[in-house]
């Protein structure tokens, strides 16, 4: 956003001379349904159906309940009960209907988990700081970068779209020679070691995570990317995700020798998103950028409205299925620990 | 004899042998009763000489002469024998003036003026009191030619023209006319007759400009110092040209007619300057060369100083220019041969960046720079040749390119004592087009009163619409995330063949065939595009005419913002797109008083368009790195409307008044739910007065008053909640529903723009106020939270708050008046 300050003082004339007026435009406007629903496999579905409201109607922002919505679910084309659970590759049709509002629907398709066939990552040490004192333990600061590298097993006969999550683990404070709050009392003669992963930034190394980014609002944002792509670039092959995290901090604080405690990581969720999913996620990326942010403000662009899926044009029927990640470093800590030890 | 004297014995008597060779040109001339401006065409195709004189010289003058191989100056004196007009040759000029019947009124101390760019002398100082027509191509009076909606500008009328910041701009001075809407207000883009900006054809010397936008569309690219005339056609499109739906112009330049001496001017304005100088080289050759370049990033130093003094760390830097450079070589072989060299470029460039002010000796250090560059570069050359006093051709080849780049460049490094990390970002993005291109006219004039041009080129295009690299360098490791190069090439051929044919005082046809094809992507594109006007004058003052014309359209630019930017991209018709077409009709009428000076003209059209190519709706949700193409829709559109226009062209006092009632819309397939809904510029009033008062043989003063119905607007005026789909969604509560595109009118558009020019013994100065009467038009439509909150004070310190906030819509007002002045010296 730097550029963005720097820019102002070009434009500063035209935004000293700039005003503006409230009023009232005539234009007719109708309320109709609206429908929110996030399907993931396996789980129940749950639907929000509200109503839409003119942007200067207090009432509407405050309440858009709608108290008469009658909701069926539609699995594969059969009726199904609101317990209903679904399941990779499920048609959802959801139909609601409100004597005030009127019908909406939507409909979408449950998309088949993508497979991580194999995972793999390097760490690459930049400074290691180790004390080791005689009843106390190991104390000890690690910085590194890592590298990940996911092998995905594309679907080559459909679009499929993605969205990646992190988050880390780590095998937290274990302080049992001390006062411990939680139970009042004090703890003598036990292991006492903590540790923490710090997880530092994240690096998108590979081009899906730039697929989306518009070179122009890159320029004028600085480099940015995305954790939703398709598999445009890669449809049909195998694919290798190559991302990675620094620097990151690894703390150790007396430490005994428990492998425990070195267990720590990223946990990586990479979900298999609807297509609808998909364009609300890129319509929030466009909607917050220049051209439909700033240049919107000032007349010079169309504005945009949000993406829907939903046949009154609100809401976002949108569904997932995803699989679980664990990168786990506790082996890579104990050499590299290890190994240190030894030479010092 | 003093040096002195003998050197300006010398040139005069040189300036005195080439004044005679000149006039020692022979030509062919019949004609009976015919228009005098007719005749001096026929004379300017022969010898490549201009016709200077005050517009209501000729007025109603009709010439009979029968010459063969006659020299120019037999000629001439044999036309102005009997009249009480008199002419004299001055360089490639030739002066026309009343005789003069008394003595010549005292005048100031002698210095030299100009009109459209060329420098007249002393002995025609006075008859610059009028205003001066330079007549260097076909002039396109209505009464004397079959086609409708044409207008010629000259350099002058260009530099009256009320403009923003003093910048006198061709586009501008093209927007005041019926039928033609600005892009946004105070910006340069066209909509001429309901069709999109880049639908307009604009060339240099007949060889096409893509960008003709600075800063963004403030400014356009021709330097008007330079400018001699430019040719706009709106309504009739001669064969000659094709390419694109809406409009054509043609901007000629100065090709350097001074024989006595290098002249030019210099012009220093309030964000720009531009220098230009022309003259001879010996006495064969003449030169030209004109810069323009804005001084933008000057002004913004104070700024940059201040922020940068109150930082103690970082230092910013802020550069923007635009620039233009003109260049012309002339040279006359024999009187048959001469050849020309033209050269363009021009170009926006900004860059923004920042760095730490110092590098530590262990710590972070953190520099970037962002660039953007967007222009054209133009080259061309070609020769003239007579091949008999009724055939002559043009055989020029040309390169013509267009270029816009973007990207950043960003470095991080962690100096520690034992290694230095280093992070590196770099991005670039560009979108070019080069095309070279033959090309042969021919120009034939079998009899009088017949002018048949035929011609054919060959282009070669090369299209880059997108290649974007993006490379992240972390310690030595480059990692190459993005470099999708997606190019085309393109054939294109073009032949055509016209006849503009009087067929009598009263008819007037033109009418001709242009056919091209275009070779993209293994497939062959093709277009036969045929052209008809006519005129019938049922009385010597009055003239109907109807018109009929096919154009046909291989690029088109694809822009998300109202505004030019580097981001805009130039794409040709490829995959399963098809060229775009439009049909368009004309008929209309033109009457003027019998002694010329008043004019009223009326036209109304009618334009299909088919093929036309936009941005699907939700375009955005599809990435960039998919092809391009799948972003777009083609669909049709449709305009229609009714120009009306009262002149008054002679007189201290001139100016027109005009008011446009038209409309025009859209359909695509995959925008507004295959609805047609009315496009951005559907004005459907329009009232335009423009008034050139020459107050003195010193101060003149200009005004224009610009209304019109307001842009269509996409209001969205309902919300929906928003579906919270992503984990770390910091969005709004609330989203923009759906709305018809286009369903709102903003309100009524007007503004006053005034002008005045104080002309002293070296040059002129120029005062200008961009909305005089500071209207502050609405452009958009914003919504806001207007804070209701009530404050009551309830003791010394104490203050009670009721905070309270309501959603309101906004209109966004821009544009306050804006006083610019400048001052052009003239040497």
């Amino acid at each position: 956003m730097a550029i963005l300050k720097k820019l102002y003082i070009l434009v500063f004339p035209l935004i000293l001379t700039s005003c503006y007026e409230d009023f009232n435009p005539k234009i007719d406007t109708d309320p109709v349904l609206c429908l929110n629903s996030l399907i993931t496999a396996g789980n129940p579905i749950e639907v929000r159906v509200s109503h839409t409201w003119l942007y200067t109607d207090d009432n509407g922002r405050n309440d858009h309940s709608v108290s008469d919505a009658r909701i069926d679910i539609f699995a594969n084309g059969e009726l199904v009960e609101a317990d209903y659970i679904p399941q990779e590759g499920d048609r959802i049709r959801i139909h609601a209907s409100s004597l005030k509002y009127g019908e909406a629907e939507a409909e979408v398709t449950v998309p088949v988990a993508t497979r991580v066939s194999d995972t793999d990552f390097t760490v690459k040490i930049d400074d290691i700081w180790m004390l080791w004192t005689e009843g106390w333990g190991l104390n000890a600061k690690i910085e590194f970068g890592i590298r990940m590298l996911m092998d995905l097993a594309d679907n080559g006969d459909t679009d499929d779209f993605h969205r990646l999550t992190y988050q880390t683990f780590s095998g937290d404070v274990i302080m049992t020679d001390g006062y411990d709050s939680d139970t009042s009392r004090q703890n003598y003669g036990r292991t006492t070691y903590s540790s923490n992963l710090s997880e530092g930034q994240f690096e998108a190394l590979d081009p899906v995570f730039y697929e989306f980014t518009d070179p122009f609002e890159d320029v004028m944002y600085g480099s940015y990317y995305t954790m939703f792509f398709s598999d445009r670039l890669f449809n049909g092959t195998a694919k290798t995700l190559t991302f990675g995290f620094s620097p990151c901090f690894f703390t150790l604080s007396g430490w005994k020798g428990d492998p425990e405690a070195l267990e720590c990581g990223w946990d990586i969720k990479l979900y298999t998103i609807s297509e609808s999913y998909y364009n609300w996620l890129a319509y929030s990326d466009r909607s917050s950028g220049i051209i439909f942010g700033d240049f919107e403000d000032f007349g010079m662009a169309d504005p945009i409205w949000g993406y829907s899926n939903v046949s009154t044009g609100a809401g976002v029927v949108a569904a997932q299925s995803s699989v679980d990640v664990r990168v786990d470093l506790k082996n890579v800590l104990k050499k590299i620990l290890e190994e240190e030890n030894t030479d010092s | 004899m003093k040096p002195e004297k003998m050197k300006r014995k010398a040139i005069f008597a040189a300036f005195l042998a080439l004044s005679l060779t000149a006039t020692a040109q022979d030509i062919t001339l019949k004609a009976t009763d015919r228009p005098a401006a007719e005749v001096f065409r026929s004379i300017m195709q022969q010898t490549d000489r201009n016709f200077v004189y005050s517009s209501d010289l000729l007025k109603e003058m009709r010439i009979t002469v029968d010459a063969r191989k006659k020299p120019l100056n037999k000629v001439l004196d044999e036309i102005f024998r009997d009249t009480d007009i008199e002419y004299r040759m001055k360089g490639k000029n030739v002066v026309l003036k009343k005789k003069k019947t008394r003595k010549p009124q005292k005048t100031a101390a002698p210095r030299k003026v100009s009109a459209g760019g060329v420098n007249l002398s002393d002995s025609v100082r006075i008859t610059m009191l009028q205003p001066v027509e330079v007549v260097s191509q076909p002039e396109n009076h209505p009464l004397e030619t079959a086609k409708s909606g044409v207008n010629t500008l000259s350099g002058a009328t260009i530099t009256r023209t009320p403009a923003i910041l003093g910048e006198p701009d061709l586009i501008k001075a093209l927007q005041i006319l019926p039928g033609v809407s600005e892009a946004n207000a105070g910006f340069s883009g066209l909509h001429v007759h309901g069709g999109n900006a880049d639908e307009n054809m604009y060339m240099l010397d007949n060889v096409p400009l893509y960008q003709v936008e600075h800063f963004a569309g403030l400014f356009s690219p021709f330097n008007t110092d330079i400018v001699k005339y430019a040719d706009f056609y709106k309504t009739s499109v001669p064969a000659r040209f094709d390419g694109r739906l809406s409009s054509f112009l043609d901007v000629h330049l100065n090709n350097a007619t001074h024989q006595d001496g290098h002249h030019g001017s210099g012009r220093l304005g309030l964000t720009s300057g531009a220098f230009n100088i022309s003259g001879p080289i010996g006495k064969k050759t003449s030169y030209l060369v004109g810069l323009r370049r804005s001084w933008y990033d000057i002004l913004a130093i104070p700024a940059l100083a201040i922020v940068n003094s109150r930082n103690k760390y970082e230092k910013a830097s802020l550069g923007y220019h635009f620039m233009d450079f003109n260049a012309r070589l002339d040279h006359r072989f024999s009187d048959r041969l001469t050849g020309f060299i033209n050269a363009y470029y021009g170009d926006d460039r900004l860059k923004i960046g920042s760095k730490d002010k110092k590098e530590p000796a262990e710590g972070y250090y953190f520099e970037e720079m962002h660039k953007f560059s967007w222009g054209n570069v133009l080259a061309q050359t070609g020769v003239n040749y007579r091949f008999s006093d009724v055939l002559s051709g043009e055989f020029s080849a040309a390169y013509t390119g267009y270029f816009s780049g973007m990207g950043y460049d960003v470095l991080e490094k962690e100096i520690r004592p034992e290694e230095t990390m280093l992070s590196r970002d770099r991005m670039w993005s560009s979108n070019h087009i080069h095309a070279f291109s033959g090309r042969g006219d021919f120009s034939w004039r079998p009899r009088i009163g017949s002018h048949v041009r035929f011609g054919a080129s060959y282009t070669y295009h090369s299209f880059l619409p997108d290649r974007t690299v993006k490379e992240n360098t972390i310690n030595n490791i480059n990692v190459k995330t993005r470099d999708i190069p997606e190019s085309l090439g393109a054939n294109e051929v073009n032949a055509y063949v016209e006849d503009d044919w009087n067929i009598s005082d009263r008819l007037h046809v033109d009418f001709g065939l242009h056919a091209s094809l275009f070779h993209i992507d293994r497939k062959t594109k093709g277009g036969i595009s045929p052209r008809f006007s006519f005129s019938y004058s049922p009385t010597s003052r009055v003239a109907l005419k109807g018109t009929y014309s096919h154009t046909v359209q291989y690029v088109h630019r694809i822009d998300e913002t109202y505004i030019s930017l580097p981001c805009d991209r130039w794409v040709p018709t490829a995959g399963d797109f098809k060229p775009m077409t439009a049909d368009k009709i004309g008929i209309g009428g033109y009457w003027q008083t019998e002694d010329g000076t008043y004019a009223v003209t009326l036209e109304g059209y009618w334009k299909f368009m088919r093929n036309i190519i936009d941005f699907r709706e939700e375009y955005y949700l599809r990435p960039q790195t998919w092809s391009w193409s799948d972003r777009l829709t083609a669909g049709k559109g449709s305009a229609k409307g009714i120009d009306l226009m009262i002149e008054k062209k002679t007189g201290r006092l001139t100016g027109h008044i005009s008011y446009s009632l038209a409309w025009a819309d859209r359909r695509f397939a995959d925008r507004n739910g295959g609805r047609t809904y009315p496009a951005r510029f559907d004005h459907r009033h329009t009232i335009k007065a423009f008034v050139n008062w020459d107050i003195s043989r010193k101060v003149s003063l200009n005004a224009l008053w610009t209304g019109h119905s307001g842009n269509r607007f996409t209001l969205l005026p309902q919300r929906f909640e928003n579906p919270n789909l992503a984990d770390d969604s910091f969005w709004d509560d609330e989203v923009s529903l759906k709305a018809p595109v286009n369903n709102y009118q903003l309100p009524f558009y007007h503004r006053l723009d005034l002008s005045c020019t104080v002309r002293n013994k070296r040059g002129y100065w120029t005062f200008g106020l961009y909305n005089a009467y500071c209207h502050m038009n609405t452009i958009a439509i914003k919504t806001g939270i207007k804070d209701n909150s009530k404050y009551t004070q309830v003791g010394e310190n104490t203050w009670i708050i009721e905070y309270s906030a309501k959603p309101v819509f906004q209109k966004m007002k821009l544009i306050p008046v804006i006083p610019s002045i400048s001052y052009t010296w003239l040497f």
